[in-house]
């Protein structure tokens, strides 16, 4: 009996982590998206007056680029990963493919 | 101490700029250069002219362009080529951007460097720099500014301003992007880097450029004279700089200069003189201080000849 309860109790548990960890991932899932669209909006803003989008002065642009130097890297793989979408599709969804 | 120095009071700030601003042809470096001579017997004084025809050089019987060059005691001047700074500040984004993105190279598509020197803001981006060091400068009591032409000058004026206002926006994105950052990172238990190089580098130019707001509207640190003539168009540039340093900056010339005024005869032998009456009587009733130089028959061709002009100065409107 008190086995059997045992048991319920540590499903119970492992219920409420689970569902605690899905609410995280969750969360955290929404997190990322917002980071990510307002990197994109960053950059957008910072790169647009050098080709031509006059968001702002391209003096500041120019003068923010260095500090732009690893976000630059990324933003020029992902240009070389987007030839081909499908794969940075399946990249983006994680796990192994 | 000199009526001129008496009627650009007060006269704090270390270095206190003064502003020399006017049409092109109306007497700029001559008025930067008469204040200057009067402001050394209170301190170190550094004349600096943007003006692109470097008639200062002429002026001061210097053969060539300088950094600084001391002309006579406590009187130090420099000629600067906004122009070629343009193109160094240009060479120095051009290297930066080759170096950021590579593949520009690879596409043949370098020529987009070399096209940056025509980007809008550098003319004016080289002279707010330069404004921004001559603040923090320790080295002179006063800084007299023969400034370039009008149309780069005020938009300069109006830079610190604009840049603060986008300055605060990418701050407020990016101070998001970094939060976010800390708590995705904390929650999923990696490692949290808090400092972030945009940012700082965000609140670095927000610092530079408030500073020179600051300064900018502060008449204890930033004198502007303005110079005309009695004729229409330099009356018309005098009215849109005032207009202009009351709307964008909150804050007036200290001192109105009317330089070549013809004497009666002469303004009645070209049938100029009632024009220049009634410009001159506009003139007068515009509100601070203000004076009047005539105009002389020989125009100024050395230091010796501006000094002259101290002793024909009439003070129109005084403290």
């Amino acid at each position: 009996m008190f086995k059997a309860f045992k048991k319920i109790l540590r499903e119970f548990v492992n219920f409420v982590k689970g569902v605690n960890q899905a609410i995280v991932e969750d969360s955290v899932s929404a997190l990322e998206l917002e980071h990510n669209e307002l990197e994109a909006a960053f950059l957008t803003i910072v790169l647009g007056p050098l080709v031509g989008v006059t968001t702002l002065s391209p003096v500041l642009s120019l003068e923010l680029l260095e500090a732009l130097r690893n976000e630059i890297k990324i933003l020029e793989s992902r240009a070389v990963r987007g030839e081909d979408v499908l794969a940075d599709l399946m990249a983006s969804l994680g796990g192994e493919w | 101490m000199s009526y001129l120095v008496e009627l650009l009071k007060p006269i704090e700030g270390n270095p206190h700029v003064i502003m020399v601003l006017g049409k092109g042809g109306v007497g700029k470096t001559s008025t930067s250069i008469l204040i200057s001579s009067e402001l050394r017997s209170l301190g170190k004084t550094l004349l600096v002219s943007f003006d692109p025809a470097k008639h200062i050089l002429k002026y001061l019987s210097i053969s060539k362009p300088a950094d600084v060059l001391e002309v006579s005691d406590n009187f130090f001047v420099s000629q600067l080529d906004i122009e070629v700074s343009a193109r160094e500040l240009t060479s120095r984004y051009s290297g930066l951007i080759s170096d950021l993105f590579p593949s520009l190279s690879v596409l043949n598509l370098e020529d987009i460097t070399k096209a940056l020197k025509y980007a809008p803001g550098v003319e004016e981006e080289v002279f707010l720099n330069w404004l921004s060091d001559a603040y923090e400068s320790k080295n002179f009591r006063f800084i007299v500014i023969d400034t370039p032409p009008t149309g780069i000058s005020l938009r300069t004026l109006t830079l610190p301003k604009l840049y603060l206002l986008w300055l605060e926006k990418l701050i407020n994105i990016r101070e998001r992007i970094v939060s976010l950052r800390y708590v995705i990172a904390k929650t999923l238990g990696s490692e949290v880097k808090v400092s972030d190089p945009a940012l700082t580098k965000l609140y670095k130019m927000r610092e530079r450029y408030s500073k020179v707001k600051e300064a900018l509207t502060n008449p204890s640190r930033t004198s502007f004279i303005v110079v005309t003539n009695p004729e229409p168009l330099p009356m018309y540039e005098l009215r849109e700089v005032i207009k202009f340093l009351d709307e964008e900056l909150s804050t007036s010339p200290k001192l109105l200069v009317m330089n070549k005024v013809l004497p009666k005869d002469i303004a009645i032998e070209l049938g100029a003189y009632e024009e220049q009456k009634a410009i001159i009587e506009e003139f007068m009733s515009l509100p601070g201080r203000s004076i009047m130089i005539p105009y002389v028959s020989n125009p100024p061709s050395k230091l010796e000849d501006i000094l002259r002009l101290r002793d024909v100065v009439s003070v129109v409107k005084g403290v």
